[in-house]
Formats: structure tokens, sequence, C-alpha cells
């Protein structure tokens, strides 16, 4: 039986910004077609762990590597990234904001303009495809940003927080999408602290804490590891055992 | 292959982003619509050549106590004249608006030097007319005995006299030799205040929006810098072809309503120094690529583009201190304040530029005045794209600038 080839290779990572050690010997693996949750409190290094994975932050000392290499732009057509400080170009246009981030992933711009039409069908934005973004709600923003990540089908979905202000018919929407695109093998890297999607979602689950791996496995594994039910209960037991 | 395509598309985005904001064409074409505004209403109210015409038209009389004035020349410049006795009466007939207007020259009209002058205005400024009237027939009376017009017009209007001057045993520049390299300068101006702007606008608001980590997650700071700068290039290029276009509306509805609005100056006889166009070229783009990737760095060291367009204030001050100090500028070019703002890249276009239209600037302290812009240009694009780079990481706070400097 052959080895799948993960999509994202981290192995020894470590980060230091301003004196101060971000993360340590980070190391975990995502296979395609798999939901992987990165799980873990405000300032435990999730969002310095997924920068330095896109080659914002440069890594102290190990290797970051999506799809055999090292991130950058110019391999932007396999990533679609939605970060926890997010937002858009407020005067351009809903489709217009879409079909920018399509070229900017490599995408021709008739090919971009018709997936973020029938991304916008799709989410029920179609008839405010030529409203100006500041003139969407925030939850229909959120449906925008979402397309703007999920254009032009990357290899791999990294979604931070990506249900944060949703209603629960939206929320259901978004989720239903994300599912879609493990089914036809995308890898998403899920960071929330929404517990209820972790445990409809993720195949796999890392914790982490202080920069430091916690727990790493599928969600069967780690409830019999910790002896616990919920995915919940172990995160709240790490963070209790040392506070 | 891909650069180049994300290249275009960062250029598409951004040009269409400015051109599509309201306030990118009432800025545009507020300026020159008002200017036009103004000309049209001095043209329209302009009455100084009317003069004559209306003068016909007016009642006017003339009282001569002094025996100075001709009657034949009253006469012909519209007046009636009339005995000194009805001097009351006329005064107030042009109180009571049945005489227009009434010139009476005293008894002692040479001693004294004055005589007076009633008008009726209500209507119109007749009081101008009849005023500028008064001394013309004056004037014409007294040279009247020269029995010449030639020798009575020139004594009238003083002739015109040609002056020739020199500074340090040179002639000074004519105004035709100041046209071509003023135009450069003109347009670096109009260039810093019309455009360089958006590049502030267009990164601060990046950031302040949270588009930023996005943006930079496909594209590197680099390509995002040069597609801004050269989109900005390209809505300067839009906004001198708009203006260009509204001038020449302008021009030819100014043509015709009767008013020929031509240039000051002959087209043909404009002179193109190689040294100047060299020195005018460059610094206009050079200067241009430094205030943007300026403009670029301080959008994407502050947290929001109000903090962002505070702080660059001062440097759109800068660049008009060499107007402050137009006369030390254009007249002691070896002076310390000259040499400062002549080497200083914030006022080094200006005030080179000026020096170029001045004819002050040697080639040696323009040469190296452009280096030195071109090098800090060079070192302000490095720091641009790192502010960009630093700027997805810190949404709050402003970006220190020992941290740009940072290896």
């Amino acid at each position: 039986m052959s080895k799948i080839t993960p999509i994202v290779s981290v192995q020894d990572f470590n980060l230091r910004l301003g004196g101060k050690q971000i993360v340590k010997d980070l190391a975990f693996d995502i296979l395609p077609g798999e939901i992987f949750a990165l799980l873990g409190a405000n300032g435990s290094g999730k969002t310095s762990t997924i920068r330095s994975l896109l080659n914002i932050y440069q890594p102290t000392s190990g290797s970051l590597l999506i799809d055999g290499k090292t991130y950058s732009p110019e391999r932007a057509h396999l990533v679609g990234y939605l970060p926890e400080e997010r937002g858009l170009y407020v005067r351009s246009t809903a489709i217009d904001a879409m079909t920018y981030f399509g070229e900017l992933k490599g995408m021709n711009r008739a090919d971009a303009r018709d997936f973020s039409m029938q991304y916008l069908e799709r989410v029920g934005l179609a008839d405010k495809a030529n409203l100006k973004v500041k003139k969407l709600s925030g939850g229909q923003q959120q449906k925008l940003q979402l397309g703007v990540a999920i254009i032009n089908n990357p290899s791999l979905l990294i979604l931070d927080e990506p249900t944060k202000g949703l209603d629960p018919v939206n929320r259901k929407l978004l989720l239903e999408i994300v599912e879609e695109h493990r089914a036809r093998g995308t890898a998403v890297i899920y960071i929330t602290h929404l517990m209820e999607e972790v445990e409809r979602l993720a195949d796999r689950i890392l914790i982490i804490k202080d920069g430091q791996r916690r727990a790493y496995g599928t969600k069967d594994k780690l409830k019999k590891q910790y002896k616990m039910k919920t995915i919940e209960d172990i995160f709240v037991s790490i963070y209790e055992k040392e506070a | 292959m891909k650069l180049h395509h994300k290249l275009k598309a960062v250029i598409r985005h951004e040009f269409l982003t400015i051109v599509k904001q309201p306030s990118f064409w009432i800025s545009l074409i507020a300026v020159p619509l008002i200017t036009g505004v103004v000309i049209l209403i001095s043209v329209l109210t302009d009455n100084s050549n009317d003069t004559n015409k209306k003068a016909d038209d007016l009642s006017i009389v003339l009282i001569d106590k002094s025996g100075v004035i001709s009657s034949d020349i009253a006469k012909t410049n519209g007046f009636s004249v009339e005995s000194p006795q009805k001097e009351a009466k006329l005064k107030q007939a042009v109180r009571t608006g049945d005489v227009d207007g009434l010139v009476v020259y005293p008894a002692d009209l040479e001693k004294s030097g004055t005589y007076q002058l009633f008008a009726d205005n209500t209507d119109s400024d007749n009081g101008a007319i009849i005023t500028q009237l008064g001394r013309s027939v004056l004037q014409a009376s007294i040279l009247e005995p020269l029995n010449s017009k030639s020798l009575a017009n020139l004594a009238m209007t003083g002739g015109e006299g040609s002056l020739e001057t020199f500074v340090d045993g040179k002639q000074p520049r004519q105004f035709i030799e100041y046209v071509v390299p003023g135009a450069f300068l003109l347009l670096f101006y109009m260039v810093l205040i019309f455009s360089v702007g958006y590049a502030l606008t267009s990164v601060s608001e990046e950031k302040e929006n949270r588009s930023i980590e996005m943006v930079l997650s496909y594209v590197k700071p680099r390509t995002l810098i040069v597609g801004k700068l050269l989109a900005i290039i390209l809505v300067t290029l839009a906004q001198i072809l708009i203006i260009l276009a509204m001038t020449g509306i302008g021009l030819l509805i100014a043509r015709a309503m009767g008013n020929d609005l031509s240039l000051p100056f002959d087209l043909t006889t404009l002179t193109f120094v190689p040294f100047e166009v060299l020195i005018g070229i460059s610094f206009l783009v050079v200067g241009f690529i430094f205030y943007v990737a300026l403009m670029a760095m301080i959008g994407a060291i502050f947290p929001s583009s109000k903090e962002a367009g505070s702080f660059s204030t001062v440097f759109f001050i800068l660049p008009a201190v060499p107007f402050w100090g137009f006369d030390a500028i254009t007249t002691q070019a070896n002076s310390v304040f000259t040499q400062i703002l002549t080497y200083f890249p914030l006022t080094s276009p200006t005030t080179v530029l000026l020096r170029n239209a001045a004819g002050n600037l040697d080639v040696t302290a323009g040469l190296l005045s452009l280096l030195i812009l071109a090098l800090t240009t060079a070192g302000t694009i490095v720091l641009a794209a790192k502010a960009f780079k630093l700027g997805t990481l810190e949404f709050s706070e402003r970006i220190k600038f020992s941290s740009l400097l940072k290896k």
C-alpha cells in the first residue's frame, strides 16, 4: 500500500518573535482530503504557525512545507486563506473583490468572474454581486470572504474562525461548503473555538498551548488517550492542568 | 508569467478603484471648472471695451471756466458744452438722472490741478466712464497746440521703452526660456498634489480594512508596490489627458463666444536645452516614484488612514519650501539654504526643477542631486516593501521605524 503524501508537513518548527519563544518544536502533517482542527487558546501560537506556514513570518528553525516546498506567493494557486484579521476592499463590488483575488491566485479574469458568480449564486448573494462590499451585512461579507478563500479550488484551505458572526442558517451553509471541499480532496486547516464544529468536521486535531503540541491525532484516538467523551473536555483539561 | 499576470491584476484593480471614486472626479473637474467659470464670468462682465460705445449713449455735459479745454475736442468725445451759469441746474439734473454726467473745469485749473466730476451711477458705472473721458479731454486739449496727433498720442501714452538688463555681465533669461523647464516644475507639483496621495490612501485603506494579510499571501510585496505605482502613473496620465481635454473644450467654447484666448507666447519659439529637458524628465519621474514609495511606506506603517494622512502632511509641506525661498534659490545658487534644499531628497525635486527653470543649475549639482534622490528612492522602495510585510502583522499599533531597518 502506497503512503499518502502530506499536503502540509511541519517539522521541528520553532519561532521566536521580539525575543519571545512563540512556537517550540512543533511538528505535524496534514493529508489531502482531511479537515485538520488547529486548536488553542488566544495567544497559543495558532496564527503565528499559519503565518509561518505562509512564509509571512520567517521560522527561527525547522521546516514548514506545502506540497513539498516552502510556500511563496508564486504558489498561491495551492492555498486559500481566510485569516483571523480579515477584510475586503470595501469600495469594490462583491463580484470585483472576488474576481480580483481569483486573478491573484492565478486564474484568468473571465474564469475568476464565472467562478465568483457561481459562488455568489450558491450562497444567495447573486443579487448583491454589483453592490459595494461596504453595503453588505456582516454575514454577507463573511460569506464573500469564504468565497475569496475557496476561489480557484485550492489544495489547501486555511480557515481561521470561518463561522464567527454567522447566523445558524448561514453557518450550516458554510460548513456544507467546507465539507464539499473536503470530499473533493482539499485539505482544510480549521481554526475555531467552537467545539461542536470540531466534533462535526474534524478528522484530526492538534491542540497547542504556549506554542507547544499538547494533543495530536484523530478525535477517537484523543478521546481514548484522555479517557474523555468530548474534545471540549480534552481542551479544557489541557488548559486547566497547568493553569 | 504568473508575476506578469498578477502585476496586471494589481494595476487594473488599483486603477479602477481610484477612478471609480467620486472624489477622483470631483477633485479633477472642480479645479479646472472653477477656473473656467471665473474666467468666463470675468470675460462676460468685462466692460472695458464698451467704454467708447457707452459714452456715445450717455448725455454728458462739460463746463469750462479755465479756458484750457477745446470745445471741438470736448464735442468729439461726446460732451455737450454749456456755460458756467448753468452749473447748479446741471448738478441737480445729474442728481435726478436727467443728465448722466457733468465735468466742471475750474478757473484755477492750471494752478490747482483739480476739477469736479458728477455722475449718475443708478444703472451702471457712469462715473468710471466720465472720469476717463474728463481726463482724455483735458490731456488732448493741453496737447492740441502741438498740432500733431502722433506727438500728442506719444505724450499721452508715454511711449514704450525697451529695457535691456545685465546681471554679472550676462543677460537674464527671456520669458520664453522659462517655459519648457518651468513646465516640468508645474507638472511635478500637479502630480504631487493630485496623484501621490492615492498611494497613501491605497495602502492605508488596505491595512485598515484588514485585507493586506490576505493580499500578501498571494502577491509579493514588491509586486503589490510596483502595481500600485504603475496604476498611479496611469491615473496621472488619465488626469493630464482629462485636464487637456477640458482645457481644449474651454478654449473652443471661449472662441465660439467670440473670445480669442491665445497663449502669451509663440509655440514655435520655445527653446529645448538638452540638459534642462533631461533634468526635467529625470526629476519628474524619479521624484514621483520617490514620493509614491514614501506615501506607500507611511500608509503601511500607520494603523489607520487618518493617522497616516496626518503624518504625511509634513511631506507635502517640504516640497513647497523652495517656493517660499524663491528669491534666494533663483538668485543665490551658492547659498547654504539653496544647497541644502538642492540635495535634501524631500525638497530636491522642486528645488532642482525651480533652479532648472531659473537657469542657475550647473551640471554637477543637477546630477549629484539626481543620484542622491535615486538612491533614496531605491532605499524607500525597499523600506516600503518591508513595511508592507510588517504591516500585515500589526493592525493596531504603528510600526517602529527601527524595525524597518532591522534585517
